[in-house]
């Protein structure tokens, strides 16, 4: 499985969003979005999941082009995405929520939902609890499960980390290493740059709507000009 | 005196459980699609006219006219949400502009349908008979309304608790973009619960206009007790819109009893204002979710 964007823009209104982002992401490889709030990352994410006015040269899975589908039938092909702000259903049940991550048709797998609560204990403990109830790193793993209920090839994380106490930030690093050991790629978008690089393989910093810099995740990390932009270094 | 009020009670119940069938719909639109669809109470007239139409001129029973009142409804909450709703949410801050819209809608529902069938009242023979519950007398039909209705009701949350499309629809109801990012598909959601609103509109109506006589303005004078019932019960608050649906229902024949119709009426508009100016979340506060 390759994912192979070309010239992807975002629009918003007549604004753009982001503007022409090339990017290639391979099996089991952690990409990591660097750049400050606004700077485009979300944008990108949204184009990808077919969440907001987007055109592209290609935006292909395996060959296959996905760029002119719903977001259904891109969740269908391999996409799913844990929104920025986790936007969990917060009146529905934990386990309700992770039911609606599942866009095959037919019943929930009860496989796929004991995957889940492996992966996160803490869920299973909450299972029948409003998810608006939990606390916010809760609510995190829960965003991060429901979209993995997907069965995803390509996951997308925005901002999983933002304002969460250190202990969680450890725990989500974790189970990003732990799912690309399961080939499934991932597509990181951070304002927390030295997390993310420390995670991923490759980076994209991203700035005014544009991908001004890529490369080799350790390499982006050492850069002088990235660590004055973003570590606060 | 005590007989009389026990009697207006069951009286006010019934006519309250139509209150709550209209309610309940407008309220469900305003939690998923955060619209005031101002035609609501002409789907409950058509479901009258409907039921008036099957049973004198198409020679039907009455129970036989039901299914078509609420097929009826259901074309037309479709057509309303295709017409008027939809084309105007697609646009940037296009939802105040629905309650204009669906208010245009109603005017020229009303205003057809008095052309073609003219402004008498009708009258509609329900279910027959009469029970006597100790004191309390019920019509056949005014059993029938709070069974129905309270049959109707008890379906309709198992199906939003229960049901893959219920949680669906109460998703997008929570939160529409976070709906969209698991891939739920919104426009379908807010059609079935325009086409749910209106099914359920229709039959309050089939039930109610043997009751209260079929008119073409009945559509008219329930949607305005509706908004009463879903400001007070909490805009987009199912459970709230069925208990004050039966209140308001209560509250009006009890006071009528006691006061005088005109009394009535003037408190509960009085309520509507005291509840808008005080606690515009309504009393339950909570949205339909």
């Amino acid at each position: 499985m390759t994912l192979l964007v070309d010239r992807l823009t975002v629009t918003y209104g007549a604004s753009a969003g982001l503007a022409d982002a090339s990017f290639t992401v391979a099996p089991g490889e952690v990409i990591a979005l660097v750049g400050a709030n606004g700077a485009g990352k979300s944008s990108l994410l949204k184009g990808l999941m077919g969440l907001a006015t987007h055109r592209a040269a290609a935006l292909t899975l395996d060959g296959v082009e996905l760029g002119a589908l719903p977001t259904r039938a891109r969740i269908a092909r391999g996409f799913a995405l844990s929104p920025e702000g986790r936007h969990v259903f917060p009146e529905l049940t934990v386990r309700q929520n992770l039911d609606l991550g599942h866009v095959g048709g037919g019943p929930v797998p009860a496989e796929r939902i004991a995957a889940m609560y492996r992966l996160f204990p803490r869920l299973q403990e909450r299972s029948g609890q409003a998810a608006g109830t939990m606390s916010g790193g809760e609510q995190q793993m829960l965003a991060i499960a429901r979209a993995m209920m997907a069965n995803p090839r390509v996951l997308m994380l925005d901002e999983p980390t933002l304002g969460l106490a250190p202990i969680i930030v450890r725990q989500i690093a974790a189970f990003i290493a732990a799912i690309r050991a399961t080939g499934v790629a991932v597509i990181l978008a951070e304002q927390n740059a030295e997390m993310a690089l420390a995670a991923a393989d490759r980076g994209y910093v991203v700035e005014n709507g544009r991908i001004v810099l890529e490369g080799r995740a350790a390499d982006l990390a050492r850069d002088p000009a990235i660590k004055k932009a973003f570590l606060g270094i | 005196m005590v007989d009389i009020l026990l009697q207006q009670i069951a009286n006010g119940l019934s006519v309250g459980m139509g209150y709550a069938l209209v309610a309940l719909g407008l309220t469900l639109i305003f939690g998923v699609l955060h619209v005031i669809n101002f035609s609501h109470g002409e789907t409950f007239m058509l479901g009258g006219l409907l039921t008036l139409i099957a049973t004198t001129t198409l020679g039907l029973p009455y129970l036989a006219a039901l299914p078509l009142a609420g097929l009826g409804g259901a074309v037309l909450g479709w057509g309303v949400n295709r017409i008027a709703v939809r084309p105007l949410l697609a646009r940037r801050d296009g939802g105040a502009d629905v309650l204009l819209a669906t208010f245009a809608v109603s005017i020229l529902i009303h205003q057809a349908v008095v052309m073609l069938w003219g402004p008498a009242p009708a009258r509609i023979d329900g279910v027959p008979g009469t029970f006597e519950l100790g004191p309390v007398v019920l019509t056949g039909q005014r059993l029938f309304v709070l069974a129905a209705g309270l049959a109707l009701l008890v379906a309709l949350e198992w199906m939003l608790r229960r049901t893959r499309f219920g949680v669906e629809l109460r998703a997008v109801a929570q939160s529409q973009f976070a709906a969209r990012v698991v891939g739920i598909d919104v426009d379908r959601v807010n059609g079935a619960t325009f086409g749910i609103a209106a099914v359920v509109a229709a039959l309050g109506g089939a039930l109610l206009s043997p009751v209260i006589l079929y008119s073409s303005s009945m559509g008219q004078v329930v949607i305005i007790k509706a908004f009463v019932v879903v400001v007070i019960g909490g805009m987009g608050s199912v459970s709230g819109a069925v208990a004050c649906g039966l209140l308001v229902g209560l509250l009006e024949a009890v006071l009528g009893l006691v006061a005088g119709e005109g009394v009535a009426t003037a408190v509960i508009y009085s309520l509507l204002l005291a509840m808008l100016l005080i606690r515009p979340q309504g009393l339950t506060g909570k949205r339909a979710r």
